[in-house]
C-alpha cells in the first residue's frame, strides 16, 4: 500500500539546507546530523501530534495542566529520521516509537516538487487492540499515515506561517498521486477559514482573524506553485475544480473574507469611538472646571460641594471607560499568545455541568464577571459621595 | 437629590441589566456537546465531522491505556483547528 500527497514549497523546490530550520522543527530537535547530502534525526519530540496538550506555552504550563482535562497514562512518541538526497529525490526512513509498547516504520520517497510518496508501513504488534477505536486496520493506517506526513512536513517544510499541525489542507490519499483531489482539499480549506472568519467572535477574534487573512494569502501562493507545478501541465481537467481553469477564484474568497473583517470592523469601532469621545469630553470638562476652580480661588459652593467627589467620581469614569476599550484587545492577545487557556475558558462557558470544583469556580466568575464589575463600581461610587 | 447622586444607581442598573443577560446567555447545541467533549478526557473523537460543517478540525493520534482492559489504545482526535493564532 502507498500513500500520495505534497509536501508544499513556495520556491517549487525542495532543498535540505532548509530541514529542521522551521521553528517547529528546530524546538524538537535535539540529536541531529546534518550533511551534503543526509540528514538524520534521532529522538524527535513528536508529542505535537496529540491534541492533549495543545500549543502549551511553558510559562502557562503548569496553570494550564491543572485546568485542562488530561488524557491519564498517555504515553507521548518520539520519531527517528534520516533522509537522503539522491540524484533525482529525497528518499527516506522513518520510524515512530511509544516506548516499548508500540513501533510503526515507513519508507518514502520526496521528490523535488515536494510530492512525497509514503510505502511500506509496518506496526509492531499487530494487535486488534490498538485500532479498536477505529474501524479497521486500513482505517488506523491511513490514520498513521497522515500523522507520518505531518512529521515530515515539520522537518521538511522551511516555512513557517502557522504550526504545520494545524496546516489541515492537504491530506494524504491512498493510492496513486492524485494532483486534483491535492487542489481540492487546499480550495476546500480556504473556504473553511473564509467561513471560520465570517463567524469569529467579534471581540476576542480581531487578532486572530486578521492573522488568518495573511495565512490565506500564504495558502494562495502555495496553490499557485501547485498549480504551476501539476495542473497547468497536467493532460486532463476535472469538472467542478474551478481553479484549475481560472486562479482568480482564489482572489475572489479572499478578498469576501477581507470585507467581512472590515465591516465589523467599522461596526464594531464606530459607536464606542462616539462614546468615548462624549465621556473623555464630559471627564476633561469636569477636571477643567475643578483645575479652573482651584486656580480662580473661588468657591462655587452650589454649583460643587467637593473637589475631591468630582475627581474620582470622573476617575472611576475614566476607569470603566478604558476597561471596556482594552477588555477586547487584551481577550485578542491572549487568544492569540495563550490559546490553551482560552480553549479551556471557551469550553468551560458552555458546559452546563462542571464536575470539578475550580471548574465550577472558574466557571462563576467568567458568567458574572460583568455584573460584579458594575456593583463594583455602583458601590464605590457610593462610598465617594458617602465620604464626600 | 444632586445629579451627582444617581451614579451609583446608573451603574447599579447596569450591572442588574447585564445580571439579567448572563443569566439567561444560552449556548447552542453544538457548543455544548463539544464542551461536553472537551471534558470529557480531551479524547475528542471525530464521529460525525459533518455535523460541525466548515469547521476545521485537525487530525490528532494519542496512545494511552485504557481504563477498563489495561492495554494501550489509539484514539483518533479531533480539535477545533483555529487558524491565525500564534503558538
Amino acid at each position: 500500500m502507498v500513500w500520495h500527497s505534497w509536501i508544499p514549497t513556495n520556491l517549487g523546490e525542495i532543498n535540505i539546507r532548509f530541514f529542521g530550520k522551521s521553528r517547529d522543527a528546530e524546538k524538537n530537535l535535539r540529536n541531529v546530523e546534518i550533511s551534503n547530502n543526509k540528514f538524520i534525526a534521532k529522538k524527535v519530540d513528536v508529542s505535537f501530534i496529540s491534541d492533549t496538550h495543545f500549543f502549551l506555552s511553558k510559562w502557562m504550563s503548569p496553570l494550564v495542566k491543572t485546568l485542562v482535562p488530561a488524557i491519564e497514562n498517555e504515553i507521548f512518541g518520539t520519531v527517528d529520521i534520516e533522509i537522503e538526497e539522491r540524484s533525482s529525490h529525497f528518499s527516506g526512513e522513518v520510524s515512530l516509537f511509544y516506548t516499548e509498547y508500540f513501533e510503526a516504520n515507513a519508507s518514502f520517497i520526496l521528490e523535488y516538487t515536494g510530492k512525497i510518496k509514503i510505502d511500506n508501513i509496518t506496526i509492531c504488534p499487530e494487535k486488534d487492540i490498538l485500532w479498536k477505536n477505529f474501524s479497521g486496520k486500513d482505517e488506523f493506517l491511513d490514520y498513521l499515515a497522515q500523522v507520518i506526513f505531518i512529521i515530515i512536513k515539520t522537518i521538511v517544510h522551511g516555512d513557517n506561517h502557522h504550526h504545520q499541525k494545524i496546516d489541515t489542507a492537504i491530506e494524504v490519499k491512498r493510492g496513486e498521486f492524485d494532483p486534483f483531489f491535492i487542489l481540492e482539499t487546499m480550495i476546500r480549506h480556504i473556504k473553511r477559514v473564509e467561513y471560520d472568519i465570517k463567524n469569529m467572535d467579534r471581540c476576542h477574534g480581531r487578532l486572530k482573524a486578521q492573522a488568518s487573512i495573511e495565512e490565506l494569502n500564504g495558502y494562495r501562493s502555495y496553490i499557485k506553485t501547485f498549480r504551476t507545478l501539476f495542473i497547468e501541465n497536467a493532460k486532463t481537467a476535472k469538472d467542478g475544480l474551478l481553479f484549475a481553469k481560472d486562479p482568480s477564484i482564489l482572489d475572489n474568497i479572499i478578498d469576501s473574507a477581507k470585507a467581512s473583517i472590515k465591516k465589523w470592523t467599522y461596526a464594531t469601532t464606530y459607536f464606542p469611538a462616539f462614546i468615548s469621545i462624549a465621556l473623555v469630553y464630559v471627564a476633561i470638562s469636569i477636571s477643567g472646571a475643578i483645575l479652573y476652580v482651584s486656580l480662580m480661588g473661588n468657591n462655587f459652593k452650589g454649583l460643587i460641594d467637593n473637589d475631591w467627589t468630582y475627581y474620582f467620581l470622573s476617575l472611576v469614569l475614566l476607569t470603566v471607560l478604558m476597561a471596556s476599550h482594552i477588555k477586547c484587545s487584551i481577550l485578542s492577545w491572549l487568544f492569540y499568545k495563550q490559546y490553551a487557556l482560552f480553549e479551556y475558558l471557551y469550553h468551560l462557558s458552555a458546559l452546563e455541568n462542571p464536575k470539578r470544583f475550580q471548574d465550577k469556580m472558574i466557571k462563576f466568575i467568567l458568567k458574572y464577571y460583568k455584573p460584579f464589575f458594575f456593583l463594583f463600581v455602583a458601590l464605590l461610587s457610593h462610598l465617594i459621595l458617602k465620604n464626600s | 437629590m444632586a445629579l451627582i447622586d444617581f451614579i451609583p444607581i446608573f451603574y447599579l442598573v447596569i450591572s442588574v441589566f447585564y445580571f439579567i443577560s448572563v443569566y439567561h446567555r444560552k449556548y447552542s447545541l453544538l457548543r455544548k456537546k463539544e464542551a461536553e467533549r472537551y471534558f470529557s478526557g480531551s479524547v475528542v473523537e471525530m464521529d460525525d465531522p459533518g455535523f460541525y460543517k466548515s469547521r476545521n478540525y485537525t487530525k490528532g493520534l494519542s496512545f494511552a491505556k485504557e481504563k477498563k482492559s489495561g492495554e494501550y489504545t489509539f484514539n483518533k482526535q479531533a480539535k477545533i483547528c483555529d487558524t491565525g493564532i500564534l503558538y
